[in-house]
């Protein structure tokens, strides 16, 4: 009975977890600029996060290593030291992008501007991270983060056509300026394939002490919960696609974006996106700084634990304090957080077969997998979709910063 | 020869990328913003705040675009707004949906 629940707490988890800044602000855009068109890059994200997500679990459930932990202990801290350092950095861009995320939501509420709000939010996340219990912080936010549910339905209020919903399953050439079609399509990936949850998953299996009866619950809440997650992210393109896109609206900032929910739900619609976006980013803040210093951590092998006291794990806290620190710093800046957070996705793309590629070879060396060691087709999509993401992102980020010169 | 077709098929996306047609499209989508701001604030859907800051940056954008005439509308607008006058609002709206 704990068991089930459990699962069902991590489904519903999956679900209110999976949208966060990356996904709204890629899926807003896409759905504005191209209509349904871009749902097939969501749907290919979603099947590779599926495959990559229950890998990570079922690998620290067999192997009872975390994944950053494992890479450095089999390829020796010289191998390991490029790809973490790439991906903290492309942590960080995202942290900033996800505390910009919550600035302008309450920038929306308020009035007041984004920027003054980057110290009490970082303030904010710093405080539950450092007063909070691991528990407390995956569940509590995921399950606030059901609130975005309301994308899915306002798909069903503004009865959005489903033959032209379904076509947008297909790839296929799009309608004017396909150098963006393609930067929004990696950034799309980018931000469902982010390598931060799959490393955050991993070591949140070792915090729960997962043994080896959750192989199963493991891949049941990987398919489920992340194929419910991935329907909020469409329910944003389709909801997109039919407010925004009549009008002409392209989605540059998160004011645009803030129009999407008003014809399904009136004024209500204004505090719903309002509500979403805030509690998503505050959600995927917290995980994200969790992620990157359970990486520093692992990497240079001190202690590590959300639910140790911060005196037996300083260098673990301090990390994530330096962390959101320098994240919020970006904030002040003053830098559009929505065009922070589609070039941070796209550059999550460019950097993936860096996490992804040393982590598979894992999946498969039976020294840390035994019988468990992945199958040819878990192996082929990933390669496939990470270095094919990869590749497009290498040649459409410089044009998306050329092209909009 | 792999390289140059690359080469040709980054030309080939720049083009498409890049120039006039871009501006037009942001320049329009800028101007839809500021109606559906306009509309949304008449009808009391989103808050006076928002609405004025909304239009600013519209206004802002529409200054830097392809048509920088645009902006001054959008800017009376958002003027019209941060006083809460409905009326010039909508009269202003009403010039600018032509």
């Amino acid at each position: 009975m704990k068991k089930i629940l459990g699962v069902a707490l991590g489904i519903v988890t999956s679900i209110g977890g999976f949208l966060d800044a990356g996904s709204i602000a890629t899926s807003a855009q896409a759905g504005a600029a191209y209509g349904f068109a871009l749902l097939w890059a969501v749907l290919l994200g979603t099947v590779c996060v599926i495959f990559l997500v229950e890998m990570s679990g079922r690998f620290s459930i067999v192997s009872r290593h975390t994944i950053t932990d494992a890479v450095r202990k089999r390829f020796g801290f010289g191998a390991v030291i490029v790809p973490f350092g790439a991906t903290l950095v492309v942590n960080l861009l995202v942290l900033a992008s996800e505390l910009g995320g919550a600035c302008v939501a309450l920038e929306l509420l308020t009035g007041i501007r984004f920027q003054l709000w980057a110290l009490p939010v970082a303030g904010i996340v710093w405080a539950l991270l450092w007063l909070g219990t691991f528990d407390v912080i995956e569940d509590g936010t995921a399950l606030l983060g059901l609130v975005t549910v309301c994308f899915v339905v306002a798909v069903f209020v503004l009865h959005a056509p489903p033959g032209a919903v379904a076509s947008g399953f297909l790839p296929r050439a799009p309608s004017h300026d396909p150098a963006h079609y393609l930067f929004l399509a990696v950034s799309i990936v980018g931000a469902t394939i982010a390598p931060y949850l799959f490393l955050f998953y991993s070591s949140g299996a070792i915090e729960d002490k997962w043994d080896m009866s959750y192989l199963l619950p493991n891949r049941f809440i990987a398919v489920v919960g992340m194929s419910f997650g991935a329907t909020i992210a469409m329910a944003v393109i389709v909801v997109a696609a039919v407010t925004l896109n009549p009008h002409g609206i392209e989605v540059e900032t998160y004011e645009q974006a803030a129009l999407m929910l008003l014809p399904a739900f009136g004024r209500w619609g204004f505090y719903l996106f309002a509500a979403s976006l805030g509690i998503a980013c505050i959600g995927a803040a917290l995980e994200l700084s969790l992620a990157s210093a359970y990486s520093v951590a692992q990497v240079f092998g001190w202690q590590w634990g959300e639910d140790l006291k911060p005196a037996s794990a300083a260098r673990f806290n301090l990390a994530y304090t330096a962390f959101i620190a320098a994240a919020a710093l970006v904030v002040l800046a003053g830098i559009n957080p929505m065009k922070v957070t589609l070039f941070s996705m796209a550059i999550t793309a460019v950097v993936l077969p860096l996490t992804v590629l040393p982590f598979l070879f894992l999946m498969n060396d039976r020294a840390y997998m035994r019988e468990h060691v992945n199958g040819p087709l878990s192996n082929a999509v990933v390669v496939i979709t990470v270095v094919i993401a990869a590749l497009v992102a290498l040649v459409s980020i410089p044009l998306e910063i050329f092209g909009s010169q | 020869m792999a390289r140059r077709a690359l080469v040709v098929l980054l030309l080939g996306l720049a083009a498409c990328s890049g120039g006039e047609e871009k501006k037009i499209a942001q320049a329009r989508s800028w101007s839809a913003t500021a109606i559906l701001v306009t509309e949304s604030w008449l009808s009391g859907e989103v808050p006076s705040a928002y609405a004025s800051d909304a239009l600013k940056k519209a206004a802002g954008e529409l200054a830097k675009g392809a048509y920088p005439e645009a902006a001054d509308p959008v800017a009376e607008l958002e003027l019209a707004v941060a006083r809460g006058d409905r009326e010039e609002a909508r009269r202003l709206l009403d010039g600018l949906a032509r």
